[in-house]
C-alpha cells in the first residue's frame, strides 16, 4: 500500500500543473451558483464549453499519467524496476481517480451552492453519475495510453480513433436517414425511459468491462491487455447505447402523484359509450350526426390524420377528470391496406380544473359529460386512389383518470418562493397595470438522470394559476413566455406571464380594468394532478368514412 | 554453478529482417560477459529480450530461472539495468530520483549509495533534465547498483561519454563488481573496456552468434603471424583472417592458434622467418568484424 501511495504521489507530482489546470477548469463551473439567479442563464451559455474543456483535459491528463510508465515503452524507467503489473495498473487507476474525484465533487458542490437543497440520495446519485461519466473518459485514455509508446503517439492514436468514430457516426447518421422508415414512429413517454435504460446499461457495461480488464490484467500480468478489454467494452457500450431494447427504468420509478387506491373511482360503476353527435357539415350547410371527428398533422412530409370518437362517460365522481387517453388500433381499408399503431398519452390536467379546490366554480359545465370524445387512431393519410369509405377500425382506448391537486400556494408578490419536489419555484417580479398583470417565475430544478427527473413525466407536470379567492377571480389568457437553460445537474427556467382577469362564470366577460387592490390577497396556485386508475375499452367500427361529413 | 542468464534459440524479426536469429547464450553466476557486435548487430534487441522489455518471436530466455516475459518484482530486486536510452524521471532532481527509487528496493544500501555518490560525483540538487549525458549515465548506474543486485545488465552504458567519465565509470564498476562478485552482462562498442571488465565475450553479427567463450580462451587462440622471406602462397582457411601479402611478407591473424599450428607453419615455410605475436581484443574484434563483413556484406 505504501508503495502504491509512493507511485501515486510520483504520478501526481509529474502531472501536477495539468491536474491543477483540469481542476481549475472544472471549478469554473462554480461560477453558476456564484452568480445571481437572473444572471445564471447567461453564465450557463459558457458552461458547456468549460465542461467540454474539462473533459478533454481529463483525457489528456489521464493519458499523460499513464504514458509516464507505459508498459509498451521499453525505455520507461519503471519497466526495469521491481513493480508488478497489477500494482502499476492499480497506481495508475488510483492517480486517475484522484484526478476525477474532485471534478465529480465540484458538480455536487455546484448543486449544493445553487441552494436547491437536494436530498442526500440526490447528492450521492449525482456524484456517482459524474464519476461514471468521468470514468468512461478516463478508461478510454487509459486504454489508448497503455498501448501507445509515446505521448505524441497517444495523441495521434486518439485523433485517429476519434476521427474514425466521427466518420462512422456520420455514415451511421446518413444510413439511418436513408434507411429510416418515413412513417411516424410510435411515440411514448416510455421511450424517454428507454433512453435512460440505455444510458444506465452503457455505464454498467463500462464498469463491468473495467472490472473484467482489471481481473485479466492481474491474472496475465500484462496491463496492455486491459486496452483490448476496454476497447471491446466501449464498443459493446456504444452498441448498447444505440440498440439496447429493454426498458427497465420505469419499473424503478416511484409511483408519485398517484392518489390512494381507496380514493380511485370505481371502474365498475363507470360507463363509456361511443355515440353519434351532431356535426356541422359545410357541404350540406347543416348539422348531421357523426361518430368521429378528424384532425390532420404533418410529420416527415407525410400527412397524418387523427380520428377521435364521440363518447359519453357516465358515473365519474365530480372531482375526477378523464383526459387525455392512450390507444392502440388497427385500421383496414377496403383495398386491403392496413394501418396499426399505438399512442401513449402523457399530458397533464389543465390548471383551471383546480378551481373547485379553492372554492371557485369551473368556467365550464362538466357535470353532463366529463368525456365528450376520445382519440382512437392516427394514420398516414391514404392516397387519393385509396378508398376513404368503408374502412374498419378496431382497437382499445385507455382513459386515465386524474384529479387536480394544489401542490403549493404562494402570495403573488416578488421574492415569494417554495419548493415542490425537486423544483425550487420563486416569483421574481410582479407588475400590475390597468389592463394586465405580469409576473415572472424562476424555476430551478435538480436533474438526476437515474431518477428520471430530467425527462418528461406526466404525473409530475405542474401548472400555475393566479387567483384572488376573495374576489372569486383568476388570471388567464394573455401570453406566457418561457426561456431557460440546463447544465449538468441544474436547470433554470423563466416563465413570464402577462395575463388579464377572467372573472367567474357569473360575470359576463374576460378582461377589463384591473383594480389596484387586485393583488392584495392574490395567490399563485401551483397545480399538479394525481392518477386514479385507467379505464380500458375496446372498439370495433365498420363502414368508417375517413373524413368529416 | 548457477546460471543467471539463459537464452535458447532467441529470435526477433522486425518486418522482413531477422534482428536476432536462433541466439543461445548463458551467463554463469559471478562472471562478467561482454556482448559485442557491429552497429545493428542485434545487441540491444537481445538485451531487451533478456530483460523482458520486448517479447521474442521465438525461443525463450530467463533471468534467475524465471522466464523473462514474466519477471516478478523479486527478480528485478536482484537485477540492475542501465541502457543508453533508458528514461529517467527528468522532472525530479537527482536527490528526489534516488529517494523515489530507493523505496522500490528493500535491499537498498544507504551507505553504499553514499559511497557511489562520492565516487561518481553526481549533482543531487539539479533537475535530471539539466544534467549532462555523463551525469545521467552515472545517476542511472547508481540507481542500478545501490541495491546491490546480483546481476547488472548494461546496454552500451559508455556510449557518448568522454574518456574521463568513461574511465571513472569503468573503474567504479570494476571495483564494485569485483568486490561483490556480481554477474555482469554488458554490451559496448569500446573493446578496450572489455579487456578490463569481461571474463567472457559474446560476439554477434546480423543477429547470429559468432563467438561465445571466455576472454582468456579467445585471446589464447588468436595470434598475429608474420611470414618474412620467400614462402609459398598461403592456403586460405576459415582460421586465417585478414591475410595480407606484400612481396615476401605475409601477415594474417590465425583464429585457432596452438602449438601444432606453429609446427605446421614452420614445416611448410621453412625458409621464411615466422613471427607470432599476441593481439589485443580490439584487433581480434576488428578482424572478426571484417571477416563477417566479407562473408555477409550488408545491403
Amino acid at each position: 500500500m505504501n508503495l502504491l501511495f509512493h507511485h501515486v504521489c510520483k504520478d501526481l507530482r509529474h502531472s501536477r500543473w495539468l491536474i491543477v489546470l483540469t481542476w481549475l477548469t472544472a471549478a469554473c463551473i462554480l461560477w453558476l451558483p456564484a452568480s445571481l439567479v437572473e444572471k445564471r442563464v447567461e453564465v450557463m451559455q459558457w458552461l458547456p464549453y468549460i465542461s467540454c474543456g474539462a473533459w478533454v483535459l481529463v483525457f489528456l491528463t489521464a493519458g499523460r499519467i499513464v504514458q509516464l510508465d507505459a508498459p509498451r515503452r521499453d525505455t520507461a524507467f519503471l519497466r526495469s524496476r521491481p513493480f508488478s503489473s497489477s500494482d502499476w495498473l492499480a497506481s495508475k487507476l488510483s492517480s486517475c481517480l484522484i484526478l476525477i474525484l474532485p471534478m465529480a465533487l465540484l458538480q455536487v458542490a455546484m448543486v449544493l451552492v445553487t441552494g436547491l437543497r437536494p436530498e442526500f440520495i440526490d447528492l450521492l446519485l449525482i456524484f456517482f453519475e459524474e464519476m461514471l461519466a468521468f470514468c468512461v473518459v478516463m478508461t478510454l485514455a487509459l486504454a489508448i495510453a497503455t498501448r501507445s509508446k509515446t505521448y505524441s503517439n497517444f495523441i495521434g492514436t486518439t485523433m485517429v480513433i476519434f476521427f474514425a468514430a466521427y466518420i462512422i457516426f456520420v455514415m451511421y447518421m446518413i444510413a439511418e436517414k436513408q434507411l429510416a422508415r418515413t412513417t411516424k414512429s410510435e411515440w411514448s413517454y416510455d421511450n424517454e425511459y428507454l433512453k435512460l435504460s440505455r444510458l444506465l446499461i452503457t455505464q454498467v457495461i463500462a464498469v463491468l468491462g473495467l472490472a473484467g480488464g482489471l481481473f485479466l490484467c492481474m491474472r496475465a500480468r500484462r496491463p496492455e491487455r486491459l486496452a483490448a478489454v476496454i476497447s471491446s467494452t466501449v464498443m459493446i457500450a456504444a452498441l448498447a447505447w444505440f440498440f439496447w431494447p429493454l426498458n427497465f427504468v420505469k419499473t424503478f420509478t416511484r409511483p408519485e402523484a398517484t392518489a390512494p387506491r381507496s380514493e380511485w373511482p370505481d371502474l365498475s360503476k363507470l360507463k363509456l359509450s361511443f355515440r353519434e353527435q351532431e356535426s356541422w357539415s359545410q357541404k350540406k350547410a347543416g348539422s348531421v350526426p357523426a361518430r368521429f371527428s378528424f384532425s390532420d398533422g404533418v410529420y416527415n412530409d407525410t400527412t397524418y390524420r387523427r380520428i377521435s370518437g364521440h363518447t359519453q362517460l357516465d358515473g365519474l365522481p365530480e372531482e375526477w377528470f378523464a383526459f387525455p387517453n392512450s390507444f392502440e388500433y388497427e385500421l383496414s381499408l377496403t383495398n386491403g391496406k392496413t394501418f396499426s399503431g399505438r399512442y401513449t398519452a402523457s399530458a397533464g390536467l389543465w390548471e383551471l380544473m383546480a378551481l373547485p379546490l379553492v372554492g371557485m366554480a369551473l368556467p365550464w359545465d362538466k357535470s353532463t359529460n366529463p368525456l365528450c370524445d376520445v382519440e382512437l387512431a392516427e394514420f398516414p393519410l391514404p392516397k387519393a386512389a385509396d378508398a376513404m369509405t368503408g374502412a374498419k377500425l378496431r382497437g382499445n382506448v385507455h382513459v386515465p383518470f386524474k384529479r387536480p391537486v394544489i401542490l403549493g400556494r404562494l402570495p403573488l408578490r416578488a421574492a415569494a418562493s417554495t419548493k415542490i419536489g425537486n423544483r425550487h419555484i420563486s416569483i421574481t417580479e410582479v407588475e400590475r397595470n390597468d389592463m394586465e398583470i405580469r409576473y415572472k417565475l424562476a424555476i430551478e430544478q435538480l436533474r438526476v438522470l437515474t431518477r428520471g427527473d430530467w425527462y418528461s413525466e406526466s404525473h409530475r407536470r405542474i401548472e400555475f394559476l393566479a387567483v384572488n379567492v376573495a374576489k372569486r377571480e383568476f388570471l388567464r389568457q394573455g401570453s406566457a413566455e418561457s426561456s431557460g437553460r440546463s447544465f449538468g445537474h441544474y436547470s433554470l427556467q423563466f416563465l413570464d406571464f402577462s395575463q388579464t382577469i377572467h372573472r367567474d362564470l357569473t360575470k359576463e366577460h374576460d378582461g377589463g380594468i384591473i383594480p389596484e387592490d387586485w393583488l392584495n390577497g392574490a395567490e399563485l396556485l401551483i397545480v399538479g394532478d394525481e392518477f386514479g386508475g385507467t379505464l380500458s375499452q375496446s372498439f370495433d367500427f365498420s363502414e368508417v368514412t375517413l373524413s368529416n361529413p | 554453478m548457477e546460471t543467471i542468464i539463459e537464452a535458447r534459440n532467441l529470435g526477433k524479426r522486425y518486418r522482413q529482417k531477422d534482428a536476432v536469429h536462433a541466439l543461445s547464450l548463458s551467463l554463469p553466476a559471478g562472471r562478467a560477459c561482454a556482448f559485442l557486435g557491429r552497429n545493428g548487430a542485434g545487441k540491444t534487441t537481445t538485451i531487451k529480450m533478456l530483460a523482458g522489455l520486448i517479447r521474442p518471436d521465438s525461443g525463450s530466455c530467463s533471468l534467475f530461472g524465471q522466464d523473462s516475459q514474466h519477471l516478478r518484482p523479486e527478480d528485478w530486486q536482484k537485477t540492475g539495468y542501465v541502457s543508453e536510452n533508458q528514461e529517467l524521471y527528468d522532472w525530479m532532481t537527482g536527490e528526489q530520483l534516488i529517494a523515489f527509487t530507493s523505496k522500490l528496493y528493500p535491499s537498498w544500501d544507504k551507505p553504499f549509495e553514499k559511497e557511489l555518490l562520492e565516487k561518481l560525483g553526481i549533482p543531487l540538487r539539479r533537475r535530471v533534465s539539466f544534467c549532462s549525458r555523463g551525469e545521467k549515465v552515472k545517476l542511472a548506474l547508481l540507481l542500478a547498483m545501490a541495491f546491490r543486485p546480483r546481476l547488472l545488465i548494461l546496454d552500451e552504458p559508455f556510449a557518448g561519454l568522454d574518456p574521463l567519465v568513461r574511465s571513472e565509470f569503468l573503474d567504479t564498476v570494476l571495483e564494485i563488481t569485483h568486490q561483490n562478485d556480481w554477474s555482469i552482462f554488458f554490451s559496448t562498442h569500446d573493446v578496450d573496456d572489455v579487456e578490463k571488465l569481461a571474463d567472457d565475450v559474446v560476439i554477434i553479427d546480423e543477429g547470429r552468434l559468432q563467438v561465445s567463450e571466455s576472454l582468456d580462451s579467445l585471446q589464447n587462440r588468436f595470434r598475429r603471424i608474420d611470414l618474412q622471406g620467400p614462402h609459398e602462397p598461403l592456403m586460405k582457411t576459415a582460421a586465417i583472417l585478414g591475410l595480407e601479402r606484400h612481396a615476401d611478407h605475409s601477415r594474417f591473424i590465425h583464429s585457432a592458434f596452438n602449438s601444432e599450428t606453429l609446427a605446421t607453419l614452420e614445416a611448410n615455410h621453412s625458409e621464411a622467418h615466422i613471427d607470432v605475436s599476441t593481439i589485443s581484443l580490439k584487433e581480434i574484434f576488428i578482424a572478426l568484424a571484417k571477416n563477417f563483413q566479407t562473408e555477409n556484406p550488408r545491403s
